[in-house]
């Protein structure tokens, strides 16, 4: 039953750009659906300029698949396309099909690039191409046979790459990434590290890095990173490199993901090479490997982010990284087990100058958490805001931990708790 | 503009009525304070949104204020900018807030429009009042720089929901103003609802027409081509098939055979021709065609060389036409045919507009070369073709 009084159609009178841009807006099968709806409708699709393609759906099999993506591009009008998408986890086109597409993409001026398939050749076309500004190739971990990257690579547009490779990046990656002049973002996952080579990031454009080793032997290389624009570094994985940073003056923001550490010293240098940071973010397992060696100073820091998982614990960090930074003004602690918490010799210089903000998220209410807020309650002078996040705690236990909040004495008067518990926020 | 904007808060019992005391003298003080005259007020106020007892002691409530501006007036003048619906209605707007519409400022700065109501900017037809509204109250949440991403994606979020009507009034009218961002967000919010559906409800949602045929529907999408040889081609065989249907209808026998025969020829070189891609002989029969309906019977000539032609070619014309043909020889008319020259005639058909007068000429010689060719195989057919027909045909002939 229709309640509108006027039943007019006026998506379609909508012009015939905004109605490309509408259907860019959603997946290729999807769009060439809207084909059979009406006569206005018929060759609507085929003005869209992002094509993507994927395999979420996975219907018809690997033939009839690889005909409509011929028959889209066949049939396709847009003189500029300005984003192709092949993204099959399911299916495995053949690399002559995936070769075939890519190629009809760069001569149609493709901007934006996102090649997800799972066995990969790349047509010598690409890496020519003088319209993309944004190239994605991941090429799962089936293929063996890294794609191979022609001598000269004149990609003068791009800014963003996002590679991941089975191994061996220099003979692929980066000679893509020499090949980039105006790079300013890179992103770069190494499946399998299988041998000592050096990587050496030299590129004076790039403002973000984004450096994951999934897997490796046990053999350590050397990472060198002269990248004086540089504003965010994330770096995860396993930790098996000496990093070695020649330049790092613009670091703003750090992140350190690892679930595995080597050796710590090898933690240690990577945290000397970035204590210019503002804002870390810190996920690091490093239960089995006790930190020796004392932590750098952090001059900069304002920001800290510290995650704990499941399967480590944290707590040891902690009073290292608040004796480290002075100028600590946020810090904000995260899903942290049931450990125990190490009350510290001296207080943190942090926590009576600058401090600020304090929020304990995802917690358990477990005794350390309690004794971490006594700790930071008693010394803190000056709180704006203390947060204290829980989540999947039974309703009295939420309450018992509040109360054991409420108890604890604070040093200063205008301290206030934001207790956010799953169904109720209280301040105590 | 001060802009005051309160997340939530937890409070005890008793503190809520004060809290909502202070809120509302706060905004009265405010408004008093102003020297202008106008002030605009929090557009939505307070909302007690959850109010949940947990302990006797103390009440967990959340008090959102969204997209709520409290405008502060400064003593000195605020500038507006006066706009003009397609109604003829006219309304004035801050400027900040206009000047957000890229086509508003371009208006503003290039012809100095908008300063007072008679020199109103007239927005595009597709601005009605409402959908003004609702672009500028977009406008003006915006416009405010010193937002949040994630305040402007929960403001996005909520701006969005709308029902399809007045969706795509509001894609209409923010891509008239060239207001990019809005039109981003609109034509995601309906590529999602167009997105999930199966057809039907696409077609229901949008009130579009099913105005496509079951086999329109199967029937797989040709690839329409730009090259405008293939486009004319296409354009005679449509052309001699409507003069077909129409001589199977006509009454008028000599009409038809004379139009049998001109098509007879036409079709028979198109096919010769058609296979080198190349339309010279297309047009060139046209004109033959047009000529010979002029001339008075000098056609018998080409309705034979139809008929030896058709003996060679049978397959390419319908069986229609070779029953008709038969009926019409007369082997005087050849050399009438093959021996005259074709003037160029004013087009009847639109598309011998494209041709220029040298290409026509050079298309007429070619043809007569080719219709020469053709008669030096001729003759021998000629025999047992007249014979066959003559007797039929005769007779109507010299009427």
């Amino acid at each position: 039953m229709s309640s509108t009084i006027e039943n007019v159609d006026r998506v379609s009178s909508l012009p015939e750009e905004v109605v490309s841009h509408i259907l860019s807006q959603m997946p290729m099968k999807f769009a060439v659906r809207t084909s059979i709806l009406s006569k206005r409708w018929r060759y609507s699709w085929t003005l869209v300029h992002n094509l993507d393609f994927d395999d979420f759906h996975p219907v018809y099999g690997l033939d009839c698949f690889s005909k409509f993506v011929d028959g889209v591009l066949e049939l396709c009008k847009t003189p500029e396309v300005i984003l192709f998408r092949l993204c099959f986890s399911e299916i495995w086109v053949r690399r002559s099909s995936a070769s075939k597409w890519i190629n009809e993409a760069v001569r149609l001026n493709v901007r934006e690039l996102d090649i997800q398939v799972i066995l990969l050749e790349l047509p010598i076309s690409l890496f020519t191409c003088k319209t993309l500004t944004k190239l994605r190739l991941d090429c799962g971990v089936f293929d063996l046979d890294v794609w191979n990257c022609p001598s000269p690579v004149a990609l003068p547009c791009l800014k963003t790459l996002d590679i991941a490779v089975s191994r061996e990046p220099s003979a692929s990656a980066f000679k893509l990434i020499h090949g980039c002049p105006v790079l300013e973002s890179l992103s770069l996952q190494v499946l399998w590290r299988n041998d000592e080579e050096e990587y050496n990031f030299n590129i004076p454009t790039l403002k973000r890095l984004r450096l994951i080793t999934m897997k490796c032997v046990s053999v350590i290389n050397k990472v060198v990173l002269n990248l004086p624009n540089l504003e965010y570094l994330f770096v995860g994985g396993i930790l098996c490199s000496l990093f070695v940073m020649v330049d790092l003056s613009s670091l703003v923001k750090a992140r350190v993901s690892y679930f595995e550490v080597r050796f710590s010293d090898m933690l240690v240098e990577l945290l000397k090479g970035i204590s210019g940071a503002k804002s870390i973010s810190w996920s690091t397992s490093t239960t089995d490997i006790p930190l020796d060696a004392p932590l750098p100073k952090f001059p900069n820091l304002k920001h800290l982010d510290y995650k704990g998982g499941r399967f480590w614990s944290g707590w040891p960090l902690i009073p290292q990284f608040l004796e480290s930074s002075s100028e600590l003004e946020d810090l904000r602690i995260e899903e942290l087990d049931e450990s125990c918490w190490i009350e510290p010799q001296s207080v943190p210089t942090c926590m009576l100058t600058n401090l600020k903000t304090i929020e304990l998220a995802k917690c358990k209410g477990n005794k350390c958490d309690v004794q971490f807020m006594e700790f930071v309650l008693g010394n803190v002078e000056d709180p704006k805001t203390v947060t204290i996040t829980c989540e999947r705690l039974r309703q009295n236990e939420e309450m018992r931990f509040c109360a054991e909040l409420l108890k604890l004495p604070r040093a200063s008067r205008h301290c206030e708790i934001h207790f956010v518990g799953t169904r109720s926020r209280t301040i105590i | 503009m001060v802009y005051i904007e309160i997340n939530y808060f937890t409070f005890f019992r008793h503190k809520v009525r004060w809290f909502l005391g202070f809120l509302f003298l706060l905004a009265s003080r405010l408004s008093r304070g102003a020297r202008c005259d106008e002030t605009l007020f929090v557009k939505k106020t307070c909302t007690i949104a959850n109010v949940e007892c947990n302990t006797r002691r103390c009440i967990s409530l959340w008090l959102i204020i969204v997209e709520g501006s409290m405008a502060v007036m400064k003593p000195e003048m605020k500038s507006f900018i006066w706009l003009e619906t397609p109604d003829g209605s006219t309304q004035q707007v801050e400027e900040e807030v206009a000047m957000f519409c890229p086509m508003i400022c371009r208006e503003v700065l290039q012809t100095g429009m908008g300063s007072s109501k008679n020199y109103a900017i007239k927005l595009p037809q597709r601005v009605n009042p409402s959908v003004l509204g609702l672009i500028l109250d977009y406008c003006r949440f915006h416009q405010v720089p010193g937002r949040s991403n994630k305040e402007r994606k929960t403001f996005d979020e909520k701006f969005i929901r709308l029902d399809t009507k007045k969706l795509c009034e509001l894609t209409s009218g923010a891509d008239s103003l060239q207001l990019r961002p809005l039109v981003d967000l609109t034509s995601r919010a309906l590529a999602r609802m167009i997105e999930g559906k199966t057809p039907e409800e696409i077609r229901d949602t949008f009130h579009l027409p099913d105005d496509l045929t079951e086999e329109e529907k199967l029937e797989p999408l040709r690839n329409r081509t730009d090259d405008p040889r293939i486009r004319l081609l296409n354009r005679l065989y449509a052309r001699k098939r409507k003069e077909l249907k129409v001589r199977e209808t006509s009454k008028n026998v000599e009409i038809e055979e004379e139009r049998v025969d001109d098509r007879s020829v036409d079709d028979l070189l198109l096919f010769i021709n058609s296979g080198d891609e190349d339309s010279k002989g297309v047009k060139s029969v046209k004109n033959k065609k047009k000529n010979r309906r002029r001339k008075d019977h000098s056609k018998d000539s080409s309705l034979n060389i139809q008929n030896g032609c058709h003996k060679k070619e049978t397959d390419s014309l319908s069986s229609s036409h070779n029953s008709e043909i038969e009926d019409v020889p007369s082997p005087s008319k050849i050399s009438k045919l093959l021996g005259s020259t074709f003037p160029s005639n004013p087009p009847e058909l639109d598309f011998d507009d494209e041709l220029d007068p040298a290409m026509k000429e050079e298309l007429d010689r070619e043809v007569e070369d080719f219709a020469r060719r053709l008669n030096s195989v001729w003759p021998e057919r000629v025999p047992g073709i007249i014979s066959s027909g003559q007797d039929r045909r005769i007779a109507p002939r010299n009427g």
